[in-house]
């Protein structure tokens, strides 16, 4: 995967090809003429709610049009190209279902939509594969979000797709949930299966990913390999909001501590402390302030949103 | 080889077993509890009002029936409200509820997910409205078969081309049920009843024209001057295959939700 085409293996086709691609909705720009390819493994498009996560995806599996550019999916153009649908999965945003239905038939529906031969075998194997044996003949109304979900993975990847694109496949599911469906995406990583799957969330994408999007406003901040960009974003430093009893004693304290770059007080007395070595602080603090009997009131970080990390990529 | 066994084999090789599952779900979707019972109950009151007109003391002479029962009730009112329940339904409650993509997102080219929908609704809508307009003129034409296959046809065929109608329009608008109403109230009871030019584009007016096509006792009264049966006939199937058209072009280019 690369966005500037320096880690693209040339001989093959990507997976996914994204060349100049951008999309509007009357005067609002969504996507801004992005570019970037993906290469079987697991790619991560991580950005901020409303950066246009979502519309890319949406285009990329031909649910939604593009307004300029091209999309080409194992080398062929999506829109309007049905049989593509044949090697690709999609799993959209939505958490809708046929509530009516229970989970097996909805994986069979779609197991026979897509041609699978033996649909039956096939929606077992993928039920199984989810871990939702147990559920698989109740009515999916009655699944909680992250069944619903699981179910839809299931159907997702009911006829064994080369491509795999998931749109914030892990919003409500639980911390177990979570790791099994992580784990079941590295099986299918380890397959040869190029996955595509969208976050806002930075951590989620840092223990699947290894390669990443960046999608900032709509537009490709930063591609590639995902420690080179956490490295990137660790030069920056972080803004900490400390609230304590006595501020200018524990300001004095910190100064005096390694790897701090600044201390400011601010106007209503809180410290804003700059450091690029947050678990020093962390460790630190409490000692410090036991030791000039200091109470803390809050410890906050300014910059954690996804909003600001990006923005030190971009600015 | 007869003509019908060329048709069945043309069909069959054309209707697919992915078309059979979205006509079952469709089916299924269509069949909610609370719409069934209203479009049962629309579809009793010209029942009740045929039993009413035959039973009371004053018999309602032919042309009064056609007026009131087939102009009226069924071609004005009861079938384009059944059909616009079920039909704006078919493809716009996917689009609401975020399930189309279920659809779509498989090797299947447009045309074999909007053909069953509407089949569907035609299925559901044409059982009640013919079912009802049969039963309706059997009892209030004290038994002419010809004039309840005639009112029954006309009524199915009606119940094709506001189905296609409504389907499209589902497609088009999150308001497809308010729209359809302003359309059958404004265009078909209202405006093509007083301007004749409209007649020649009114779903109405053809089944009002099949029928009396099929049967020329109907609509013959001195009052009474159903659209030529050509115009009624030709309307009718090209208001069902054109926006049967313009839905599988929608599907084609609309962002899917």
């Amino acid at each position: 995967m690369t966005g500037d085409g320096s880690n693209s293996n040339v001989s093959a086709p990507p997976s996914i090809l994204v060349d100049h691609v951008s999309r509007w909705f009357g005067s609002v720009v969504s996507v801004a003429d992005i570019s970037f390819e993906v290469q079987p493994g697991i790619t991560g498009l991580l950005g901020p709610n409303s950066a246009g996560k979502t519309t890319l995806l949406r285009m990329i599996c031909g649910l939604a049009g593009v307004s300029e550019g091209t999309v080409r999916l194992l080398d062929q153009p999506v829109r309007n190209n049905p049989s593509i649908y044949k090697r690709v999965g999609v799993m959209s945003e939505h958490e809708a279902v046929y509530g009516f239905m229970n989970g097996r038939d909805f994986v069979k529906f779609e197991a026979k939509l897509r041609g699978v031969p033996d649909p039956k075998a096939a929606t077992d194997e993928a039920i199984s594969y989810v871990g939702l044996e147990h559920a698989a003949d109740r009515p999916m109304g009655t699944y909680s979000r992250g069944m619903r979900q699981r179910m839809r993975l299931a159907a997702t990847i009911v006829h064994k797709p080369e491509v795999l694109l998931l749109d914030e496949p892990l919003n409500g599911t639980d911390p177990r949930q979570r790791i099994q469906f992580q784990a079941l995406l590295r099986e299918l990583a380890a397959e040869g299966k190029t996955i595509l799957i969208s976050s806002h969330i930075l951590e989620e994408i840092e223990q699947l990913a290894d390669t990443v999007l960046l999608i900032v406003a709509g537009k490709l901040a930063a591609s590639g390999d995902y420690r080179a960009i956490r490295a990137k974003l660790n030069e920056q430093p972080y803004h900490i909001k400390i609230i304590s009893d006595k501020p200018r004693d524990l300001a004095s304290l910190i100064v005096g501590m390694e790897a701090m770059d600044a201390v400011n007080v601010d106007s209503d007395g809180g410290l804003i402390v700059l450091t690029r070595d947050l678990l020093r602080l962390q460790r630190e603090l409490p000692k410090l302030a036991q030791a000039g009997n200091i109470r803390l009131l809050r410890v906050e970080p300014l910059d954690d949103s996804l909003e600001s990390v990006f923005g030190y990529l971009v600015g | 080889m007869s003509r019908w066994t060329i048709h069945l084999r043309v069909f069959s090789a054309t209707w697919s077993a992915d078309m059979s599952l979205i006509y079952t779900l469709t089916l299924r979707q269509l069949a909610g509890k609370w719409r069934i019972i209203i479009i049962v109950v629309l579809a009793i009151l010209p029942i009740m009002l045929s039993i009413s007109s035959r039973f009371g003391d004053v018999r309602p002479i032919p042309s009064e029936i056609d007026d009131v029962l087939v102009n009226g009730m069924f071609a004005s009112a009861i079938l384009p409200i059944i059909v616009l329940a079920l039909a704006t339904a078919a493809l716009g409650n996917e689009v609401e509820d975020k399930t189309l993509s279920f659809l779509v997102l498989n090797p299947l080219a447009r045309w074999r997910i909007v053909l069953p929908k509407l089949l569907a609704a035609i299925t559901i809508g044409g059982l009640v409205v013919v079912v009802s307009g049969v039963v309706s003129a059997l009892v209030a034409f004290e038994g002419d078969t010809e004039a309840a296959i005639a009112i029954g046809i006309a009524l199915f065929a009606g119940v094709a081309a506001y189905s296609s109608l409504f389907l499209w329009l589902g497609l088009m608008t999150s308001r497809g049920l308010a729209i359809g109403l302003l359309y059958v109230f404004l265009w078909e009871g209202l405006f093509s009843n007083f301007v004749s030019g409209i007649r020649m584009v009114s779903i109405r007016e053809y089944i009002i024209g099949v029928t009396s096509a099929i049967d020329d006792g109907r609509f013959a009264g001195p009052n009474q001057d159903p659209v030529a049966s050509a115009t009624a006939i030709i309307g009718v199937i090209a208001v069902t295959i054109v926006f049967l058209l313009l839905s599988v072009r929608r599907l084609q280019r609309m962002d899917v939700p």
